[in-house]
């Protein structure tokens, strides 16, 4: 890929007068590009962790974040502060993960429950709000139930390295690992506003 | 495989750091995919960007803002409300002439990203714009109709489905992928399901269909 905008013609072959009735589409650099693309690279990173925290894998987060900001462009390239301009793609990536999450997990499958959705409406989270989030709920888990769940999402271990790692056979991990997290989400949604 | 193991492979598909194949979850599931999508941010690195996807989607909406500023200046646009609003079809629009925009009225619906509806003109003509024959042979047949661009897909119960082959990014048309019996777009490699379904980008919109009939052993299109 290079470092500047193609020719139209040649990442949109179709865009060729092919007819003496259609006008011409000129297709020019937009004067003010440096100007949003300064914008982007400030909120990419934060607007990418605020999705992964509510994706928790990489094709779905990069999915949700270009469309984020495809949809929030005209917007980008408009005046606005920096607290306008993330208030507004946060607004957005919240609107394009309930489409996602829909589509995916079916129509029971909110990712932000109401009470949530009207705090970050108010102030925006940081995006370091998810990890700390997670290390709450942690937090308050009994001592297996933590443990197993700090293994296999926050080191990363197998369920096979977790078991070994716990004396624990194949078939207990999953067991736990599964009631750990049905107890997790059940204390994450009980969780107060903080 | 059971609704348990349906999650716990969802989870394990985090935790690869992969897309977990779709179910249809309960509210108690969801909220156990949600924790466990929180949990996964928290694993040190995990949600950081990839340098080259921040490069990538930069160069997307630079020449994105170059096709708005386009518009925005073109003598006749329809205006630049309008364009943000349809900027693939816009783009379809000025090469193929006119009629497009009639002929897939739906690209033009707007947020409503998630259906897919038969577009139903109010005025036009029935074409024919392949043999029967020709669609059964093939996964899919492209063809041209005056200013419409379509493909056809023939059905396992005998009929056929006509579909637009104008990508809902940004414009662009669509080759059939015979081997890969799907459409793949030319610009940034979005790819359709033969049913007009997004395969590859999954927030992008379905392909809006276009009626169609079998009438003897030609298939017809109506064109707007």
């Amino acid at each position: 890929m290079r470092g500047v905008a193609p020719h139209p013609r040649e990442s949109h072959p179709h865009v060729q007068p092919e007819s003496d009735q259609a006008p011409l589409l000129r297709v020019v650099p937009a004067p003010d590009s440096a100007a949003w693309e300064a914008v982007y690279r400030e909120h990419v990173v934060p607007v990418y962790r605020y999705v992964f925290a509510r994706t928790g894998n990489r094709p779905d987060a990069e999915d949700v974040t270009a469309q984020v900001f495809l949809r929030a462009l005209p917007r980008l390239r408009l005046a606005a502060s920096t607290g306008e301009i993330r208030g507004y793609l946060l607004t957005t990536a919240r609107s394009v993960l309930a489409e996602h999450w829909g589509r995916h997990y079916g129509a029971a499958a909110d990712p932000l429950d109401d009470e949530r959705l009207t705090r970050d409406d108010r102030d925006p989270p940081a995006p370091e709000a998810g990890a700390e989030r997670a290390h709450t709920v942690l937090g308050r888990l009994p001592e297996r139930y933590r443990r197993v769940l700090e293994l296999r999402f926050l080191s990363g271990m197998s369920l096979r390295e977790t078991a070994a790692e716990m004396g624990l056979t194949l078939g207990n991990v999953k067991v736990l690992q599964f009631r750990a997290l049905r107890k997790a989400a059940e204390l994450d949604a009980a969780e107060p506003a903080s | 495989m059971s609704r348990q193991g349906r999650l716990a492979g969802a989870v394990e598909a985090m935790l690869r750091d992969r897309r977990p194949r779709s179910l249809s979850a309960d509210a108690d599931e969801a909220a156990q995919l949600r924790t466990a999508a929180l949990l996964r941010s928290a694993h040190p690195g995990a949600d950081l960007p990839s340098t080259e996807f921040v490069d990538r989607l930069g160069q997307q909406l630079r020449r994105q803002a170059a096709l708005d500023e386009a518009e925005a200046r073109a003598p006749s646009g329809s205006g630049r409300r309008a364009f943000l609003r349809g900027v693939g079809i816009a783009a379809a629009a000025v090469a193929a002439g006119v009629g497009v925009d009639r002929a897939v009225t739906t690209l033009r619906s707007g947020p409503d990203l998630g259906q897919s509806a038969t577009n139903v003109p109010d005025a036009g003509d029935w074409a024919a714009v392949a043999s029967l024959a020709a669609v059964r042979a093939t996964p899919a047949l492209r063809f041209r109709a005056g200013s419409v661009e379509g493909v056809l897909v023939a059905r396992a119960d005998g009929g056929v489905d006509a579909l637009s082959a104008v990508c809902t990014h940004l414009g662009c048309l669509l080759k059939v992928d015979a081997p890969g019996r799907r459409l793949a777009c030319p610009c940034h490699a979005a790819t359709f399901a033969l049913d007009g379904t997004p395969a590859s980008r999954e927030y992008l919109r379905p392909l809006p269909r276009l009626q169609s009939r079998v009438n003897g052993d030609q298939v017809e299109v109506y064109i707007a």
